[in-house]
């Protein structure tokens, strides 16, 4: 009988560790801001933002020597404008992710298409299946984020974006 | 002999910047706007960090016939990216400037399929680009012939 119990507790330690191996966390990067210098031209037009990868500063305490990020998955993205008109004249924002290694291929995370005119945020919907980790893995990525603008503009534009990602680890 | 150590060591700076300098401004004779063989598009090739990218920035047939809305990546494999506008998307991804004229280690997008290949450009004149796609290897492949839009003289 004892046999038995020993054998039910070792099995279910097991089945334990293979199901809670890894941790998740929720990193949220904050009022990241968009520069597009004017003039701009119908169409589309890129903004970067570069992100550097500090782990000891995403984990605090929970942070190790040589830790890596398995899984990063977008979440939320949402862009803000603090032009009254809203976002009238922007049809579109694409997010995507670009590293200088010449390993990482850039990648889409994020599309709002087409957007509210008088809208003062914009939630873009994230792809369902693009990961992250290798990004999160880097020094520094790139935040790419492109507006599609119905018509030129002469003068600057700014856009602010909060980015929630779940990464595991 | 310390003077001789300090133009020896600053020539070298000087060397080892101007090469790095030419380096970097010969990636950059990509940089414009380039329309492929077929004339149904242009891209314009941006550098992001230290890669190039070419992003659609007009179409022959901007909008979708069947619904006469602007055309979007509907062959995208990832379902919730199909809704990302054609005019902007950017089909040349990650080109890394190899020197003499050659960008390589990017991938080339086809909207009309769906499909990215591996894919390597050779300059062949300031304004002329050989753009080869293929699978796995460079062999087995196809090569288009683009033409930048405001010719160089």
């Amino acid at each position: 009988m004892k046999t038995h119990h020993l054998t039910t507790l070792i099995l279910l330690a097991v089945l334990f560790a293979s199901c809670g191996g890894g941790k998740t966390k929720t990193h949220t990067l904050k009022d990241i801001e968009f520069t597009y210098e004017g003039p701009l031209f119908e169409g589309s037009n890129p903004a970067q933002y570069v992100v550097s990868v500090d782990l000891k500063s995403i984990f605090g305490s929970e942070f190790k020597e040589g830790m890596s990020i398995d899984r990063a998955i977008l979440k939320k993205a949402e862009i803000f404008t603090d032009d009254t008109s809203g976002f009238s004249g922007i049809n579109a924002l694409v997010m995507s992710l670009a590293s200088d290694n010449a390993e990482l291929q850039m990648q889409e995370l994020a599309v709002i298409n087409p957007i509210k005119p008088d809208a003062k945020s914009a939630e873009l919907v994230p792809s369902t299946e693009a990961e992250a980790s290798d990004f999160f893995n880097e020094k520094q990525f790139y935040i790419v984020l492109d507006a599609t603008l119905a018509k030129d503009i002469e003068s600057n534009l700014k856009l602010k974006g909060n980015f929630e990602f779940e990464l595991s680890y | 002999m310390k003077k001789t150590l300090l133009f020896i060591a600053m020539l070298v700076s000087a060397i080892s910047f101007s090469s790095f300098h030419f380096v970097d401004e010969g990636g950059d004779r990509l940089l414009g706007v380039w329309e492929p063989s077929n004339g149904r598009a242009r891209v314009k090739i941006e550098k992001i960090g230290t890669k190039y990218y070419g992003k659609i920035v007009w179409l022959k047939e901007p909008n979708d016939p069947k619904t006469n809305q602007p055309k979007t990546d509907k062959n995208n494999p990832d379902p919730t990216l199909q809704n990302v506008p054609l005019k902007g998307y950017r089909m040349l991804k990650d080109f890394v400037y190899q020197g003499s004229d050659e960008w390589s280690e990017g991938t080339i997008y086809d909207p009309l399929n769906g499909s990215t290949y591996s894919c390597s450009i050779k300059m062949d004149d300031p304004n002329t680009l050989n753009i080869r796609g293929y699978i796995g290897v460079s062999a087995l492949g196809r090569t288009d012939v683009w033409k930048r839009l405001a010719i160089k003289k």
